[in-house]
């Protein structure tokens, strides 16, 4: 069967739609739980669907756009799909549609009566439609706007039965989200008064005809507002603050993708608006601290989720260290490292969400001797673990390797600087989830320093852990629920098949990356072909 | 293009104010901080959008004016400032829900942050066991008093004279241990000795 090369003017908007309407539907139905659990479960399941398609055809006809209400751009509002955004929607269809079969597979099985279930679904759908909307986004403005609307989501998601902890956490990270924004919107309004447009298409062309100083600082500003949502290193610190308070699925969606949604807009910036690379050299330094210092951050830790979002943090730094490569190779490995370190975090907080119902605790003060009570928890954990220090043949290794090699084969020094931070890295981060292996599951838990204390049962939305009690008082959470061990074991495979298939979608990296340091293409399929040489002429003349 | 040098001054004072009101404690505070901020940036992007002009609308002409203003800078400010409508009302609600909890309105460190900087002994160290020295944090034979399963060995089998020391440390705690599969509690043989 082939598809047709117009079918994808269809499937553009969907993504962003199907979700949106999946919300509204949801909140109206928000006293029928399986009416809920339904329409969520369609309209995610529609989405990973049309994500797919979306990658199959842009990797075959290239990149296509939609003008969303006819209007022609650089007028109206476009919508663009490329590589990196197919490739970007896939995982994250992949990612999002997991997390919900374990959210609800642990309402389902532990009770839900005093859950804010009939929020939690309309939300996570919104804050889908605002990721998707950040990945198709093909003017500056629309990509605030998708910004907006899944950090609006994530607000929710976060501060979930509003506990005091979650409370503390929700306001901080709300503070600084906010923040971000409105530095974005800065950056919005420089960008604006230098180009006269929020085209991303047209802002490109006309970049190149201001001067480098005023062009530098508006990429600095963006730089900066996109450097706190993908928590960047001197910007880096609210997360390992907020991210461990919020429910065990909702960190494991924040930790995969809305990180990931900052390095996308970083990767289209610096390859679309800004691709001079004036500030490569600040973003390598970036990249070298946020690596290690957010893997030092990670070895001081006790509670496993804070853990690892340090290592979340630190592992951002590899990418930010591809894209400061300006090579083809170095986008090439960052982008695959980006679905990599998506597919791996999710998992690992899911696993720490079996841990924490399984075991009452996510400390290493009380864990212990989960190898011998659970293989299956062990083994989950372990896969992922071992892939996200990069160890062979997993794809945390093939990541590591296509970046390292690119950053040998840079000619400056200061990238040989990063190799050797990157191997570091690597290494800190397999003594980190060692540790973790060899006190929470190896040590008996008789010899945990609290192993006598426990939380209290668990749930799945929200914060009861006010008061410890003895671990023999809890209560018998019986064996996992398939629904919440389900896709737990199914994100693990795909992570695993991002090595079997590595070869493939390497060379998908590969053409997204080639196709994103070639603006042209861009450009011509927003606004006409032609376009950018004729913009090009013109700037030359001027 | 000129700007207009007066409102670029109030910007700048505006998000001065928004950023000095943002780094205090108060929630409250913090909120009138990001309003403040907002309105900053709001009128810094009105001023991008170049000169006055008539409203607009086509084919609406003015005395005042001879061009347009620019439609697509107000556009941006109307959606910015909704977003920061419903970002404020947010904030308020976590404000009123801080008040119930703490009964003030306050923004408290992370208390996993605190109890990192105030560690001082190996003994809170995350991969201190509960067999390991107290003192120096260095590993003792105590954690060769459980089998490969987890499970604590039973005395008489234990060979050595140090293993034997350290389970007695161990058991001194009174520390019901559960077998592998954690369903029932599992009697430590000698636990119970006085």
């Amino acid at each position: 069967m082939t598809l047709s090369p117009d079918l994808i003017h269809t499937l553009i908007p969907l993504p962003v739609l199907v979700p949106m309407l999946a919300a509204a539907v949801t909140l109206i139905g928000g006293r029928r739980p399986r009416f809920q659990r339904a329409v969520t479960m369609s309209a995610l399941v529609i989405g990973l669907v049309v994500a797919c398609l979306l990658l199959y055809l842009t990797d075959r006809d290239g990149i296509a756009t939609l003008q969303v209400g006819g209007w022609d751009s650089p007028i109206g509002i476009t919508l663009v799909v490329d590589q990196l955004s197919a490739v970007m929607l896939v995982v994250s269809s992949i990612v999002l549609l997991a997390v919900m079969g374990f959210a609800v597979g642990q309402g389902i099985h532990d009770g839900t009566e005093r859950q804010p279930v009939s929020i939690f679904l309309p939300t996570y759908l919104a804050l889908t439609a605002g990721i998707s909307n950040a990945f198709l986004a093909g003017d500056l403005f629309n990509l605030y706007v998708g910004f907006e609307v899944l950090l609006a989501a994530s607000f929710v998601l976060l501060t979930l039965g509003a506990s005091a902890d979650r409370v503390r956490a929700g306001v901080s990270y709300v503070m600084v989200s906010m923040v971000s924004s409105l530095i974005f919107l800065v950056g919005i309004a420089l960008a604006y008064a230098a180009t006269g447009t929020l085209n991303l298409a047209q802002m490109a062309t006309r970049l190149d005809g201001i001067p480098v100083g005023t062009r530098t600082a508006v990429f600095g500003v963006l730089l900066v507002a996109f450097g706190i949502k993908a928590a960047v290193f001197p910007l880096s610190t609210w997360l390992p603050d907020s991210y461990p308070t919020a429910p065990a699925p909702v960190t494991a969606v924040f930790a995969g993708l809305l990180t990931k949604v900052g390095v996308y807009a970083i990767i289209r910036a610096h390859t679309l608006l800004f691709p001079q690379g004036e500030l490569d050299n600040v973003l390598m330094i970036c990249g070298l601290l946020t690596m290690l210092v957010g893997i030092f951050g990670a070895i001081a830790q006790t509670d496993i989720k804070r853990l690892l979002s340090f290592t979340l943090v630190s592992h951002i730094g590899y990418m930010v260290f591809g894209i400061a490569l300006s090579t083809q190779q170095g986008l090439s490995g960052a982008i695959y490292y980006v679905a990599h370190h998506i597919i791996v975090q999710t998992a690992l907080f899911l696993v720490v969400g079996l841990i924490e119902r399984q075991a009452g605790s996510s400390s290493l003060r009380r864990l212990g001797g989960l190898a011998a009570a659970s293989p299956v928890l062990a083994l989950v954990f372990l896969v992922p673990a071992l892939n996200l220090a990069g160890i062979p043949p997993f794809s945390g290794f093939i990541g590591k390797v296509a970046l390292l090699q690119a950053g040998v084969a840079h000619p400056s020094a200061l990238s040989w600087v990063l190799v050797a931070g990157g191997t570091v890295t690597s290494l800190l981060t397999l003594y980190v989830v060692a540790r973790v292996w060899t006190k929470a599951f190896w040590r008996s838990r008789a010899d945990a320093p609290e192993g006598d204390l426990a939380d209290v049962s668990p749930s799945a939305l929200i914060d009861e852990s006010e008061e410890d009690i003895a671990f023999d008082d809890r209560a018998d959470v019986g064996r996992m629920p398939a629904l919440m061990l389900i896709p737990t074991i199914g994100v693990v495979v795909v992570g695993l098949a991002l090595t079997l298939f590595a070869g493939q979608f390497i060379a998908i990296t590969d053409r997204a990356a080639a196709d994103l340091r070639d603006r042209s293409i861009y450009i011509d399929a927003v606004l006409g072909p032609g376009y950018a040489e004729q913009a090009a002429a013109a700037g030359g003349t001027r | 293009m000129s700007a207009n040098f007066g409102i670029l001054i109030v910007v700048g004072v505006l998000i001065a104010c928004g950023v000095y009101l943002l780094l205090e404690r108060s929630i409250t505070k913090m909120l009138l901080g990001l309003l403040l901020f907002g309105n900053g940036v709001n009128l810094l992007i009105l001023t991008v959008g170049g000169p006055p002009g008539s409203a607009p609308i086509v084919g609406r002409t003015n005395a005042v004016y001879d061009n347009m203003a620019d439609p697509l800078a107000q556009a941006m400010i109307l959606t910015a400032i909704v977003i920061t409508m419903g970002i404020a009302a947010f904030v308020m609600a976590l404000a009123y829900r801080s008040y119930k909890i703490n009964t003030k309105d306050a923004v408290e460190n992370d208390p996993e942050d605190t109890k990192v900087i105030r560690r001082r002994s190996p003994a809170e160290a995350p991969d201190h066991d509960r067999s390991d020295d107290p003192i120096t944090g260095d590993s003792t034979f105590g954690g060769d008093a459980f089998d490969d399963k987890g499970n604590p060995i039973p005395l008489e089998q234990l060979k050595n004279l140090e293993d034997l020391e350290c389970y007695e440390d161990l058991r001194e705690g009174d520390f019901d241990e559960f077998d592998s599969d954690g369903d029932e509690p599992l009697r430590v043989p000698g636990g119970d000795r006085e």
